[in-house]
Formats: structure tokens, sequence, C-alpha cells
């Protein structure tokens, strides 16, 4: 996102000190192409006035009085131009102006001809090249003044353009929050909306346009997912007292059969498999509303400060005495500590089920490995069994509802719900859960991890 | 024991009202918030069974109500609503016990007969029974006076079992309280704790233990 939005303003930036750039480079150029040309109108212009006093001069026209005449006319000229004649065939230099001091113009091949040059000590020169009866004249003129606007443009350049970058950068930005502010405003509003307060709504800026349109289809859309929310919630409800009341008076009529003294004891197995049938319809029941309720994240977590090594050590704990029991080990391999937020209840739930998947498919003796590790943001822990693991087009289905990696008359398999009710609760912990087969033996590798401090990031 | 029973379901409300009045608890049905409150009106009950869905309304706004009037009689809410909210909002309501449907009808006579109790009795740092005794203070152990090192698992268990003695706990309400977790571990863990603790606690002249399984449903301590 910010990426985005940070690119947009360089993007403007950069067209701005462009196209500054651009109008004063070619501001440059034609000031620049203006002023040679008036040089050039000046120097012509020197040498008509120049042809009209020697045209006065007596004749016969000869060096000196040639000389005479240049130096009086040069006299009066001679800030603007430095003027320098020649006889025209022996091409000897007749008359050089006083401001010329050491340097010489050159030359300069044809007629009226103009070239810029650069002399040693004059510096940057305009010169034209004139012939008029008696003389080749050399008219020049000094380009400081051009180069003086070259120079105030570079200065211009070099300061100017990063001052107009940065304004641009600056201004572009202070554009952009302004225009983005009711976005933000929006997206903060989004972010705030979750199961708890879904009747919040988005404030709608002012005035009209996208925005307006925008904030509008999103609060319909928020509409309709509140309605589904409440629905679910109501459906859940509904359905736990519609179902539970039922089955209580099942239980209730089983427990009465099996307290009384005078129950024939061919019935007393009939009436103990209907109590047990209840209780675990029962189980079955809950665990599809808390999938149906975790779907619908409205299954509230109530996350708790904890160190991670003491809560899985209580768990080892536990387990290493269940594997006894039926002849197995278990391992910790490693127990990593870090402070973690998260619901114990549901956690330990998850570790529970695991567990016993990987005790029910374990073979004789065999070994189940808990690794439980941190980094900086993430808790994982690792269930490894040597069982047979699990046909590798298998691998994402075992996370589904009602599948049943053993037969249900085995003793306790469950609904074939374990597996998605950890799924569903590692999900509502942002974490993730996958399994795979371990490559080193037969068995299956359960992973899931969870962000350390879910509490944070929920504030984000 | 007077009881007033809130419940709009016909047959669970029929056997409950049976059940108590078998046991020599004369007991009031009534079967919608209205009646309750008519009934609360007339007559001074001992204890209330109030269910939360109701057809004209929940049975949490009539304990908010009832709480606001200072009535005193002790509340035992009956739901199907299993989630821990629901129940910490009815027990901050005013609420003086909690039981979720479906339930077993001992539960329920035992809850009620310790609501009854309530008022008189304080809350015992001893606990004793045949010989057990724990010290819920010094997180002590003795059997016919001799101490018994338990874990903390095994302690938080009996501790459990020595609060509600004769009475049926199923695996999911021991894991409820002493795992914190929702539902059965789907392991036998229940079964390896109690084991341990027979283990630990046995009498050489009896066969017998003082846990005693039912079958499919949970062990009782007798």
């Amino acid at each position: 996102m910010i990426p985005l939005r940070a690119s947009h303003v360089m993007f403007y930036a950069g067209v701005v000190t462009l196209t500054v750039t651009i109008v004063i480079g070619g501001g440059f150029w034609f000031i620049r192409r203006e002023m040679l040309t008036g040089n050039d109108f000046l120097l012509d212009a020197e040498s008509k006035e120049i042809a009209a006093r020697i045209a006065q001069v007596a004749p016969p026209l000869d060096g000196p009085k040639l000389e005479a005449a240049l130096r009086e006319h040069a006299h009066n000229d001679d800030e603007l131009f430095y003027i320098q004649a020649q006889e025209p065939l022996e091409q000897r230099v007749i008359y050089r102006s006083p401001n010329l001091g050491l340097d010489q113009l050159p030359e300069l091949a044809g007629e009226s001809l103009k070239r810029t040059l650069d002399l040693p000590r004059l510096g940057l020169v305009r010169q034209g090249e004139y012939r008029i009866p008696g003389a080749r004249v050399q008219i020049a003129m000094s380009l400081r003044n051009v180069e003086t606007v070259e120079h105030y443009f570079w200065r211009m350049l070099l300061f100017g353009v990063p001052v107009i970058a940065g304004l641009s950068v600056a201004f572009g930005d202070a554009l952009r929050r302004s225009t983005l502010r009711p976005m933000k405003l929006m997206q903060n509003a989004a972010s705030r909306i979750s199961a708890s307060n879904l009747s919040e709504r988005i404030p709608v800026p002012a005035g009209g346009g996208e925005m307006v349109a925008l904030a509008t289809l999103l609060n319909e859309m928020f509409d309709r997912l509140e309605s589904s929310f409440s629905q679910v919630k109501r459906f859940t409800a509904d359905t736990s007292h519609e179902l539970m009341t039922p089955l209580s008076i099942i239980q209730l009529h089983a427990e009465r059969l099996l307290n009384d003294p005078e129950l024939p004891s061919r019935y007393r197995h009939s009436a103990e498999e209907q109590l047990q049938e209840a209780m675990h319809l029962t189980e079955t029941l809950e665990r599809l509303m808390v999938l149906t309720k975790a779907d619908s994240t409205i299954l509230p977590l109530r996350l708790k400060p904890c160190s991670t090594r003491e809560f899985i050590a209580q768990f080892a704990e536990d387990s290493q005495l269940l594997a006894q029991s039926r002849g197995l080990n278990v391992i910790l391999a490693r127990n990593e500590d870090r402070p973690a937020a998260f619901d114990q209840g549901w956690i330990r739930q998850i570790l529970f089920n695991l567990l016993s998947n990987a005790l029910r498919f374990s073979p004789p003796n065999g070994r189940i490995t808990f690794d439980s590790t941190v980094d900086e943001r993430t808790w994982t822990v690792e269930v490894t069994d040597e069982g047979q693991g699990v046909p590798p087009n298998r691998l994402e289905d075992i996370f589904e509802r009602f599948v049943q990696l053993a037969p249900r008359s085995e003793p306790g398999s469950g609904a074939g719900l374990g597996l998605a009710i950890c799924k569903s609760i590692v999900q509502l912990h942002k974490g993730r859960i996958a399994a795979r087969n371990r490559l080193d033996r037969s068995g299956l590798l359960v992973t899931f991890s969870i962000p350390l401090n879910l509490a944070r990031r929920q504030g984000d | 024991m007077k009881v007033l029973l809130v419940e709009d379901d016909r047959k669970l409300g029929q056997f409950v009202k049976k059940g108590l009045e078998e046991v020599a608890y004369p007991t009031v049905w009534v079967r919608s918030g209205k009646e309750a409150d008519d009934a609360v009106d007339e007559t001074a009950f001992d204890v209330i069974i109030l269910d939360i869905g109701l057809p004209d309304g929940n049975g949490l706004e009539l304990l908010s109500r009832w709480r606001k009037t200072n009535l005193t009689t002790q509340i035992l809410i009956l739901s199907a609503r299993h989630e821990v909210d629901d129940k910490i909002m009815g027990l901050n309501l005013g609420a003086d016990d909690y039981l979720t449907k479906p339930f077993s009808f001992g539960e329920l006579l035992a809850r009620l007969r310790s609501l009854a109790r309530r008022h008189v009795g304080q809350k015992k740092t001893v606990l004793e029974h045949r010989g057990i005794r724990l010290d819920l203070l010094g997180r002590q152990a003795t059997f016919e006076g001799e101490a018994v090192s338990l874990t903390q698992r095994e302690f938080a268990l009996l501790e459990l079992f020595l609060q509600n003695p004769a009475r049926v706990l199923t695996r999911t309400q021991i894991v409820e309280k002493i795992w914190d977790c929702h539902f059965d571990l789907e392991t036998n863990l229940v079964d390896v704790y109690v084991s341990k603790l027979r283990g630990k606690l046995r009498r050489n002249d009896e066969a017998e233990s003082f846990f005693q399984t039912v079958r499919g449903v949970g062990y009782k301590l007798i």
C-alpha cells in the first residue's frame, strides 16, 4: 500500500521537476539565442558605422589616414567593441583597438562571417568579419553578459531544481494526504469493525464523488455481513436450545432407568448404550457449534499471557502419563521459552487432539515427539509419530470435517471433527496448521504455529 | 426446600418437577417469564432454576430484574449455552450457579443442595472424607494420618472429588475443571489420573476404591 502511494508522489514530483528544468533550460536557450542575435545585429551596425566613417576620409585612402579614422571611431565605442583592421591584400594589421590588449582577433575566412571565439585574455567573444573599402575589419563583442546569464542559469539549475523537487514532494504528499484522508478514515473504520462491533459503520465523507460511493458500498457490505453474522449466532443459539433440551430428556430418562434397581439386567445394557450415545451426540453437536462459531469468528478467545515453556512442560507431564499407560513413549525434543498470549484451554485442546491421534496410530513401543520452538514472532509446535502416516493425497483432507482416519468403532475415536477444530482454533489465533509424512521413516508430522503476541496483532 | 422451576419445555419441566418432588422438594413449575414473575411475587422460594431461552424473552433479563429488586433467592441458571462468556455473564448478573444442558439429574440435585446449604456454610479450607484429608491452604494431603505426595493435577482432581462427594462427575466436567478444556480430550487422561489416585489412596482392608466408575459417564467419590 505505502510504496504505491509514495511512488505516486515521486512520480508527481518527478514530472514537476522535469517540467521546471525544461522550462528553465528552454528559456535560457531562447534568451541566449536572442542575445547572440542582438550582438550580431550590433556588430553589423558597427561595421556600417565604420564604413561610413571611412567613406568620409578624403582620398587618397592610405594606411595612416585609415588608422587615424579608425582610432577616432574606436575611441567612442571602446566600451562595447574590439576592433582590428587589416590591409585587404597584404593582410598586415593596420589598427588594433587598445582594449584588445595582447589578444589578436583571428582572421575569418569568407565574407561577413560571424563566430563565437574563446580568446586567451578577453574570454568569450562574438566576432564578425567585414570587408569595407580599403580594409578588412574584424569587430568583436564580449559575451560576458551571455556568460553571466549562463552562469546564473547553472546556479538556478543547481540550487533551484532540488528546491523545486523538495517542494513538489512536500506539496504532492500534502495533496495525497488531503485526497486520501477520507480513504484513511474509511480504512480505519473498516479495520475497526470486527465480529464484536459489526453494527459500526464507516463515516460517509461530506460532498459527493467516488469516496461517498465507496463508503456507501462498503457500508452496504457490512449490513449484509452483520445480518449473516447474526443469523449464524441465532442459528447456533437456536440449534443448541432446540437440540440440547431433547438430549437432556433422553439422558435424564436413561439415567433414571439405570438408577432403578428393579431394571431387568437385559435392559441395563440398552440404557447404558442410550446414555453413551446421547453424550456422544452432545459432544458432536458442541464440536459442530464450535466450528460454526469459529468459522464466523464469533467464538471468543480468552487470550492470557503465559510462558510457552511452562505450558508445554505441564502438557508433557500429562502426555507422558498417557503414553506410559499404553506402553508408548513421549519425548519432548525442545521446549523453548518465550512469553506468549493465547487461549490456553483451546491450545491445550489442540495439543491433546494431536496427541490422541498420535497415540491411536502409534505402533507398540512407538515414540511420539513434541518439539516446541519460538522465534521473534511465532511459536511453533511439531508433533511426530511413528505410525503409518497418511496417504499423500489425503494430507489436506484430514483437516476437513467428518474425515475419519480410523473406523468409528475404535475406542477413543471422535466424530472426525478433532483436526477440523484444531484447524479452526489455529486460524482463530491467526496461525497455520499442516501435516506431512515423515521422510526418514513412516510416520506423520503435524505442525502448528501461532503468533506469540496475538493481542498486539489484533490491536494493529 | 421450595423450588421454582422456570422451563418452557414441557417434557423436561415435567421430568424435573417429578424428580424433585420424588426427593420431597415441593416444586412450582412455570413455562414463561410472565408466570415466573407472578410466582416470585406470590411465594418465597429457596431456589430458582431458571432456563435462559424462554418464549417471552431471555432468562437473563428476568435474572437482572429480580436482582435489581433485591431478590436474594439462590438462582441456578439452566441453559443450553456452553460459551464461557454466557456463564460469566449469567454469574455477573447475579446467578449463584450455572448448569448446561444436557445434564444429569444427580448433578442438578447436588447443585441445588449445595445452593440451599450455601447461606449457612462458608468456604472450607480443609476437605475431609473417610480418612482423606486435604489442606487447601497448605497444599497437603494426608490419608489415615500419613502424608500422601500428589502432583499438581492429582491434587486438583482430588479436591474436585472431595468438593463433590457422592456426586457423579462426568469426564467432560472433570476435563473442564482441571484442564480448562472445552471437550473431552479424546484420550483416557481422566482415567489415567483416577487410577493414579486409586493407587495412592488404597485401604488394605477394602477391595473397593474411593472412586467408583460410573460406566460410560465418569466417576463418583464414595
